[in-house]
């Protein structure tokens, strides 16, 4: 299965309007709808990313394969992009700061690199910022298709997990699950400790997760697992980046409540991932373990394997 | 007769020259009684509700006593930064809240510390704000106090004084 990129439903100019307005005034003839990526970095050019490779911006607002006399990114355009995407109240998104990425209108996430000042050996902050990469979130409905059969058994969600490596499509493949299975009449509860899979915005979702999804946002997954257990009774729970001890023992009390579990990893295959103890276990708990890569581009399904 | 309804008129004048004179008084002590008192509510917004500037801003906007400072600042953030939202806001309304120079400048100066810290930050730049407006706020209060009934009273005797020397 290959997921096009460029097929995102995403509103690109007003995402545009967060770039700093030394940039934006050069965006009038570029499309960003088709970007996967948009990377500021201080010194360097601006960078979009398409499926197709990078462009760089002109001063004549046109795109160009080549860096050489594109638009320069400097410190106060940085400083001037973090006041936008922080809208003013940086003291909001310091958790997410501290995490490296702020979620913000749309469901996109700008990722951060600057200067970290560390406290006991944890990131507090991040201060100097000096590059920026804003990933343009996808809603790609209908690409769970492939593997919706794998999901759903005798008319019951099984646990599944998804291994993917980076920007594979993990976080799309799961949020179309989420849909799938909420229109199907299960109630869904999603545990989206990044802000990434729901991508909640002020207590909305710009994605279609269904009818009878609930979300837990900016909570770590494990607690947000638990709490989402106790509190919407759900029939199938589904987050993202699962990998700690403490995600597998919440992942272990869903599943002996008879909850199902949908949750995704980050590895190459199966094969790797068994390397780890405590991710061999976690693997063995799972009845469908779905493999992705970018083989064929973002989403290309390797591997479906079953363990019930 | 004509120049009854003239004497009038002038009377009238100088008696409402008063009553404006005196409502100025009141709505700059009520704009910084009720600025002062907003501070707390940002405070707590941004303490526990970790609530965007713009969204407090506009939650804050009912009263009519601070003339749409918060409501203009809001409209403008996003646009302007918070620094020059805030700036034009409380250029305007202070204007129509009859605020002093030394007033706007003290309002003012709060836009150049809020948002772009973090929680401890905000709290310490609230609670400076909350400083400098104290004690503008009580000299305005005492200001009302001693000189609003003065220029109604002076406002209507020189009416009446007038319509008598005229008349």
């Amino acid at each position: 299965m290959y997921i096009a990129v460029n097929e995102m439903p995403v509103k690109g100019r007003e995402l545009m309007s967060i770039l700093p307005s030394a940039v934006k005034r050069y965006t009038c003839n570029v499309n960003p709808d088709e970007a996967t990526e948009m990377r500021l970095i201080v010194g360097k050019p601006f960078t979009i990313r398409y499926p197709d490779g990078d462009y760089y911006l002109t001063p004549k607002s046109v795109l160009s394969r080549c860096p050489a006399g594109a638009v320069i990114i400097n410190q106060s355009m940085m400083d001037e992009m973090l006041e936008k995407i922080t809208k003013s109240s940086l003291y909001s998104v310091k958790e997410e700061i501290r995490n490296g990425y702020i979620t913000i209108e749309g469901g996109h996430r700008v990722g951060i690199a600057g200067t970290a000042v560390t406290e006991n050996g944890n990131v507090e902050f991040i201060k100097n910022i000096s590059a920026m990469n804003i990933r343009i979130a996808n809603e790609l409905k209908d690409i769970s298709n492939e593997v919706i059969g794998a999901v759903v058994h005798d008319g019951r969600p099984l646990n599944t997990l998804v291994v993917s490596p980076p920007c594979a499509g993990k976080t799309t493949l799961l949020r179309d699950i989420a849909r799938k299975l909420s229109y199907k009449g299960f109630a869904v509860a999603i545990a989206d400790e990044r802000c990434e899979l729901a991508a909640m915005y002020r207590g909305k979702s710009p994605f279609d997760l269904g009818i009878t999804t609930a979300v837990m946002d900016n909570c770590p997954k494990d607690k947000a697992m638990l709490m989402l257990l106790r509190s919407m009774s759900p029939d199938v729970i589904v987050t993202d980046e699962i990998g700690t001890q403490s995600d597998a023992e919440a992942i272990r009390s869903i599943m002996n409540s008879g909850v199902s579990v949908i949750a995704s990893i980050h590895g190459r295959d199966t094969a790797q991932l068994e390397k780890r103890e405590h991710i061999r276990e976690l693997l063995s708990m799972f009845d469908t373990v779905i493999t992705l890569s970018k083989r064929k581009g973002a989403g290309t399904v390797e591997e479906i394997k079953s363990n019930a | 007769m004509l120049k009854l309804i003239g004497a009038s008129l002038l009377g009238f004048v100088c008696a409402y020259y008063g009553f404006v004179s005196a409502d100025r008084l009141k709505k700059r002590r009520d704009f910084l009684n009720e600025f002062k008192s907003s501070l707390s509510v940002i405070e707590t917004e941004i303490v526990l509700g970790r609530y965007e500037l713009g969204e407090i801003f506009r939650g804050i906007d009912k009263s009519q006593k601070l003339y749409g400072l918060y409501g203009i600042c809001a409209s403008l953030i996003e646009e302007n930064g918070i620094r020059n939202a805030w700036k034009l806001a409380s250029e305007k309304s202070g204007e129509q809240g009859c605020l002093k120079k030394e007033d706007i400048s003290a309002v003012s100066s709060l836009g150049n510390e809020l948002g772009m810290s973090d929680i401890d930050g905000q709290k310490k730049a609230l609670k400076r704000a909350a400083e400098l407006i104290k004690p503008l706020a009580d000299n305005a209060g005492e200001e009302y106090t001693r000189l609003a009934r003065v220029y109604r009273s002076c406002g209507v005797l020189a009416g009446i004084f007038i319509i008598l020397a005229v008349v």
